[in-house]
């Protein structure tokens, strides 16, 4: 995978070909910023159901392995 | 009449006036399912309890005299990166096995309020990265039109099931070709709307600028009475355009008199005779019902490429990174938690996958941010640009769909740069929000389908369809 990363990243120099300094980069092509809707509340999924699909729950939380406290 | 050639069309008339069934209708294609799809593997998994139910209860609402949708009776299926309340939904990879969503996509929603009937979740490449449908870690799925060969990806699933007969058209998405070219691939009409048209809610994202859900169907007027159901704004997606749903089906009969079709002058090498050979029959076709064909220029349009795979990449790696074994799927455990993400992933994500997240982290990380992901970026404003240019003299332009028929199974699995290369007509249409669809226009090596690639700009779904319509009429 590593040499084909790099052959990816070789072929990815092709644009070097091209005078880009006058160019504004287009991040994503619709003209619509910051959409926003009402700040009213509105039903959200329910929690049971979005927790009885994740690998471990506990207490109407998701439960994970220890995040601190773990020396190495 | 075969399965597969019913039309969206005459079934939904067909069962709203009472002179066809929708069970009917799902018992021909449970039958084609059973007897090809252990050779095909379309699905990831075929929902028979459901649908015979929503069948018998759309029967029970014609009986009834109810209104019944715009879609009653249609069978479709669905690719597996679009949620289904309930309904497993895996993206083919590993990560989700198991998980079913607590909601649904507003495509799926939108379809089921209008009476479709979902046959199931059709296989792709892992999370929509590929173009051949080989990378699903639940094996590839075969073209029904020749099992030697790939179905084109990374919609493959949705294509094949629609090829072989197992549903009446289905849906798939388009991040740099995914619905075109398995369109083109197997002899079917794919859309690949404006970005904004269809709302992405309940779609696995994969590149969030690139990304929109589209039909696969058998005839052009099929494909807009689909659009016309599951396009218009979505508040749940912010990305989603103001505008209502195109009204489309009274551009079919209108014809392409008057209209100006563009050929890419400088269109990339690489194509093979038999695709270009049909390619010129398409633009004589609409020179002989009254459009003007003239040349224009898209001299970005090879870097697409290189701007796509960084572009695309890069969003995948930052919209991947939920995939952590806490919320959903697949978790490996370990000491801690950042153990466990690393034992999760290694272990969820498959080879293509894992090279795009690469991919993508390098070309957003500080030191190689301006050299890559930045450059990438300004590509991208370039093919818009020339894209701007070249509408200024037409109202649609015909390239190749792939530039090749259906290809063998391993031919391109060795080399990604060469599996890549298969996007480079279908890419810059992604990168630059616009709308363009594949229709079947004759066939090419071993009597494989051809597809012609329509482009038109933002919006331009009527013009698209017009001409659609008309190389159907052609063909």
């Amino acid at each position: 995978m590593t040499q084909q990363l790099a052959g990816m990243l070789e072929h990815f120099r092709d644009v070097d070909a091209l005078d880009l300094s006058n160019v504004e980069p287009l991040n994503q092509p619709i003209p619509l910023t910051n959409v926003l809707r009402d700040d009213v509340v509105a039903p959200s999924l329910d929690r049971d159901e979005v927790l009885a699909s994740a690998p471990a729950a506990q207490d109407g939380r998701f439960r994970v392995p220890p995040i601190v406290g773990l020396e190495e | 009449m075969s399965p597969s050639r019913r039309t969206v069309v005459d079934v939904a008339s067909a069962v709203a006036n009472g002179s066809l069934s929708a069970m009917a209708v799902l018992e021909e294609n449970l039958a084609a399912i059973t007897a090809r799809e252990a050779e095909i593997h379309a699905f990831n998994l075929v929902t028979v309890d459901q649908a015979r139910e929503r069948a018998t209860q759309i029967d029970a609402d014609v009986r009834a005299g109810k209104t019944v949708g715009r879609l009653a009776g249609v069978t479709i299926a669905l690719k597996d990166n679009m949620c289904t309340r309930g309904v497993e939904t895996t993206c083919s990879s590993k990560i989700l096995a198991g998980w079913k969503p607590p909601y649904d996509a507003t495509v799926v929603r939108r379809l089921a309020d209008e009476g479709a009937v979902f046959v199931g979740k059709t296989n792709l490449d892992e999370f929509a990265m590929g173009s051949s449908t080989e990378n699903s870690a639940f094996g590839p799925t075969r073209n029904p039109l020749d099992t030697s060969r790939v179905p084109g990806g990374s919609s493959g699933g949705s294509a094949a099931a629609v090829a072989a007969g197992f549903a009446t058209a289905s849906l798939g998405s388009d991040t740099g070709g995914s619905i075109r070219q398995p369109a083109a691939l197997c002899g079917l009409v794919g859309v690949k709307p404006t970005y904004g048209m269809v709302s992405r809610q309940g779609l696995v994202a994969f590149g969030s600028s690139l990304d929109q859900i589209g039909p696969f169907t058998t005839t052009v007027a099929d494909a807009a009475l689909l659009m016309e159901v599951i396009a218009g704004h979505d508040p749940l997606d912010s990305t989603s355009l103001p505008q209502p749903a195109p009204s489309l089906a009274g551009e079919l009969g209108k014809g392409v008199q008057g209209m100006r079709i563009g050929r890419i002058t400088d269109m990339p090498a690489g194509s093979s005779p038999d695709v270009l050979a049909q390619l010129e029959a398409a633009f004589d076709a609409l020179r002989n019902a009254g459009a003007t064909v003239v040349d224009v220029q898209m001299p970005s349009m090879l870097y697409g490429l290189t701007a796509y795979y960084l572009v695309a990449p890069a969003e995948a790696s930052s919209n991947l990174a939920r995939f952590d074994g806490v919320r959903f799927g697949l978790r490996v455990d370990a000491k801690d938690v950042n153990s466990m993400y690393g034992a999760t992933r290694a272990a969820g994500f498959g080879d293509e996958v894992k090279r795009r997240i690469m991919l993508g982290t390098y070309a957003l990380s500080a030191g190689y941010y301006d050299a890559y992901y930045g450059k990438a970026l300004k590509v991208r404003r370039l093919i818009a640009d020339d894209f701007a240019t070249a509408y200024a003299k037409c109202d649609a332009i015909l390239t190749p769909t792939s530039p090749t028929v259906a290809f063998k199974f391993g031919d391109k699995t060795s080399n990604p740069l060469a599996m890549y290369l298969c996007d480079v007509f279908t890419i810059p249409t992604n990168l630059a929000g616009h709308a363009a669809m594949s229709v079947p226009f004759g066939t090419g090596e071993a009597g494989l389908p051809v597809g012609v690639q329509i482009l038109a700009p933002a919006l331009g779904e009527a013009p698209m369809f017009r001409v659609a319509a008309e190389l159907e009429r052609a063909r």
